[in-house]
């Protein structure tokens, strides 16, 4: 482990990023959208009977990945500071029990993010049968898109999620002006 | 490249493009190709209709496209043609340099109208589920593949199928 700069399980489409701007983009992604973080995921059953559950899914490992990130940096700091870890040798990391720990989390955070690209790749992108499931797909979009990339396309796919969830709640008509 | 530096996709056509000047300086609607109507007249009762600021805007962009390919194709083309011109002549010489231009200030005017046109675009509240298609069209419009092939073939999806569902009347209450 030690100074690991490379996610792994990212896709040729996704440029290498360090953790630390992964750590950057998601704090500018947590703060836009307002998301909290989610439970851990370990412990979810993958049953996806429901294909918006697939979107969902996709939404919470983001989530999930995302607040990991923000532990990650936090945790990383700490032990920069108070041990200097990247000049500690691999036996003095092994002998300390936060360093366990880190590496813990920075493999937690390697499986979700495989995990996380691999079910990218199998969402469907046509044929839903809802709005719900329209719904649910933007808002993997939404999560996808970074905001100072694409702020219009952004803004609008927000919009257009929650005009959405408002047909769907129907607090407005779905059809015709 | 003679003018700029401007992108596009140059087909390297050997002989002049056929376009004529004019049809540039009018428009894509007099394009054989524009068969629709022009969504940047004035005057319809259609103004009312809130997908048309976004329809309009996608007629822009389309617009914009295709005068991009023409820039290309012509720069092309007079490039090739500076090379058999006689040291010292003028680049006013060859046919087809001041449609070059003109179609240069044409893209610029466009994209101005079009950078203006996308900050008025509503991005929520829209009042019927047409208004929220042709919305997503837009925003499928301002992402390239290349800067995001997933987001965009989501979004893409996305306004088809609700299309579909708006064709099909499986809508919630519908």
């Amino acid at each position: 482990m030690g100074s690991r700069q490379q996610t792994e399980g990212e896709g040729a489409h996704l440029p290498a990023l360090s953790r630390r701007a992964m750590l950057v983009g998601t704090s500018a992604a947590a703060a836009a959208s307002g998301a909290n973080a989610t439970a851990p995921l370990s412990a979810r059953p993958h049953t996806f009977s429901d294909p918006a559950t697939l979107y969902k899914h996709w939404v919470s490992l983001d989530r999930e990945i995302e607040r990991l990130l923000l532990q990650w940096g936090n945790f990383e700091g700490r032990l920069m500071q108070e041990h200097n870890w990247y000049q500690l040798s691999e036996a003095e990391r092994a002998g300390l029990p936060e360093g366990q720990d880190f590496r813990d989390l920075d493999a937690s955070l390697n499986r979700l993010l495989a995990e996380r690209e691999g079910l990218l790749g199998k969402l469907p992108t046509r044929g839903a049968t809802t709005i719900e499931t329209v719904a649910a797909r933007l808002a993997v979009v939404e999560r996808l898109l970074y905001r100072d990339d694409h702020p219009e396309a952004h803004a609008m796919v927000v919009g257009s999620r929650r005009d959405l969830a408002a047909i769907v709640a129907g607090r407005t008509a779905p059809a015709g002006p | 490249m003679i003018v700029g530096s401007r992108q596009g996709t140059a087909s390297g056509a050997a002989g002049p493009p056929s376009l004529s000047r004019r049809v540039v300086l009018v428009g894509a609607a007099a394009a054989p190709a524009a068969s629709a109507a022009d969504p940047l007249s004035v005057a319809s009762p259609a103004a009312a209709d809130p997908t048309k600021p976004y329809k309009t805007l996608l007629y822009i962009d389309a617009k914009i496209s295709r005068l991009r390919r023409r820039w290309a194709r012509l720069d092309n083309y007079l490039s090739d043609q500076l090379q058999s011109l006689p040291l010292g002549s003028e680049l006013q010489t060859l046919r087809g340099a001041e449609e070059l231009r003109d179609i240069d200030g044409m893209i610029e005017l466009l994209s101005e109208k079009r950078a203006a046109l996308l900050e008025t675009l509503p991005a929520k509240g829209a009042a019927s589920l047409e208004e929220l298609i042709a919305r997503l069209a837009v925003a499928e419009r301002l992402i390239s593949t290349d800067d995001h092939l997933e987001a965009h073939t989501l979004i893409a999806g996305a306004r088809q199928d609700l299309t579909w569902l708006l064709k099909h009347g499986r809508l919630p209450g519908g």
